[in-house]
Parts: C-alpha cells; structure tokens; sequence
C-alpha cells in the first residue's frame, strides 16, 4: 500500500453570476424557468432564480480531474444538498477516504470525497470519487 | 404516484443517440469554469495521452438537448412539481472523446416509496443510463435518482 494521497488543492469558484448559470443552461440544455426568468422563479417562492446543481457538479469534477487525473477515474457520484445562489462564492475541497482493490482487475483503486461548500459554511455538493492509484501522479 | 410502483422497473424512459463534438465539449468545459486544455487543444490532450479531445466527467449532461424531461417525469407518473435530483452517478469504462457516438437508453432501476416526517408519502426512482459507442460497446453508465416529495411536505 502507497502513501495516502495529499490533499486536492483547494479551488475556488465564483461570485457566481446570472450569466454563469445562463451559460450552463445553454451547454447542459436545461432551460428549466426556475434558473433563468427571474418573474418565474418569484412566482414559484423563490427570492430569485438559482444554479441548477450539474453546475456545481461539473465545478467539482474539475477538483477530481486536475487532481486525481481524468483518465484514471472510475466513477463519480454526487449528491446534492444546497441551492447555489447568484453571488455564491464556493470552496472546492477534496480528501483520500479510503482504498481496495478491484477484484475483476487486481487493480488498487483509491476513493475520495469531495465537497463544494458555500461562503456560509453550507455543503452544496458533495462528491465521491474513485480513481485506478497506478495512474496518479500528485505533486 | 400512481402507477403501481414496482411494475415500473425495467420501464425504457428514452432513449437517444448524440455525437461528441470538440465545439460542444469546449463549451461545456467553459460551462463548468475548467480551463484545463485538454479540452480545446488536440495536442495538450495527446500529451495527456487521449486519442482526441475527451470530454469532462459530466459531460452526458448535454442530453438536455436530446432528452425530454417533462415527458420522462410524466411517463413515470410523477408530479414534476414535487420532483427534485437527490444524487447522481457515472461510472466510466474509458473515457469519452471527440469523435465518438453514444446511444443512450434509460431504464427504471428501483422505485421504492418513503413516508415523510410530515406526513406525505415520498417516492424515490433510480434511472440507468446504459451508453454504447460506435463499436456497440458500453462505455458509460449514468445514475439518476429522482425523489418526489410527498404532497403535505414543502
């Protein structure tokens, strides 16, 4: 067994902006209302539209990929927990949980978890990662 | 809900087939705010060892554009209203690229029911997507689980 992994280093994303989320919406093609017509969302009890949460999944992939690798990566799961608001500020944080082996490979597999947290302390997404170790190169 | 829950699973949702395209995973890289060059540069993804411009791990998110959400939720009997995304997966046997073609076909997984605090009966549903490439090879399997707050809940 390796050294356990150092710590992803920490990205931060934002002041998350109208046009941050417009821009996703228009990559990912969700043109929910809720996330882009500010009438809408009131209507619905809303202060103001909000970030659909694969936009703060996609943000925390990057902390997965510039860290562990993109082509080492086995999976990616996330779940989320806190509506990302205009102005959001959010800290990308990632740490080594544990590791096994793949039985159909015999090859060493590391898992992570990651979050994207708010300037208020709040955990907007959270992730869990597992990568192929072989591959990884931290530096 | 309701149809009889269990006689969900197994239920086809859609199914969809999409190009990889450089211009779109440029876009959906910027989308995400990952400067990472791999995703516009042929050669920086070359030096990573990548065959073409891979796509990020999120990347089967563009479905938005293929896929129709409202008819998805309506022919799993739900109200699109009390509907929110719990969590999200994908488990990736190689990594995507420009140049491949995906076909995609999401199926009802689970479906279990849930009674909330306050009173209303909650339903969870897992959706698969299993992805194919051009060589009819499974390349990617993507996990939706969708839960429909009960009707007193807020």
């Amino acid at each position: 067994m390796s050294e356990p992994l150092p710590p992803a280093p920490e990205l931060r994303v934002g002041p998350i902006t109208r046009t941050d989320i417009v821009r996703f919406a228009g990559a990912g093609g969700d043109f929910n209302p809720l996330h882009h017509d500010e009438e809408h969302a009131r209507a619905a009890g809303y202060d103001t539209v909000f970030a659909m949460g694969q936009m703060q999944a996609g943000m925390l992939s990057r902390l997965a990929t510039d860290w562990l690798g993109l082509q080492n990566i086995r999976s990616y799961r996330v779940r989320f927990s806190a509506i990302v608001w205009p102005g959001d500020e959010l800290t990308l944080r990632g740490a080594e949980e544990a590791r096994h082996v793949d039985e159909a490979t015999g090859r060493e597999i590391v898992e992570c978890v990651l979050e994207a947290v708010r300037q208020t302390g709040e955990v907007a997404v959270k992730a869990w990662v597992t990568a192929d170790v072989a591959g990884i190169t931290t530096s | 809900m309701t149809v009889a829950a269990e006689s969900l699973i197994g239920t086809v949702i859609d199914e969809y087939a999409f190009p990889l395209e450089e211009g779109k995973i440029r876009e959906f890289a910027r989308a995400i705010h990952d400067p990472a060059e791999r995703y516009t540069d042929a050669e920086a993804a070359a030096r990573e060892g990548f065959a073409a411009i891979p796509a990020p791990l999120t990347f089967t998110v563009i479905a938005g554009h293929y896929r129709d959400a409202r008819a998805a939720v309506e022919k799993l009997g739900l109200d699109i209203r009390r509907i929110v995304v719990g969590e999200v997966g994908w488990e990736y046997e190689r990594p995507l690229v420009a140049g491949d073609r995906l076909h995609g076909r999401r199926v009802v997984v689970d479906v279990r029911t849930r009674e909330g605090g306050r009173g209303g009966t909650m339903t969870i549903v897992t959706l698969e997507t299993e992805f194919r490439d051009q060589h009819d090879d499974v390349v990617l399997r993507w996990r939706e689980t969708l839960i429909e707050r009960g009707r007193t809940g807020s």
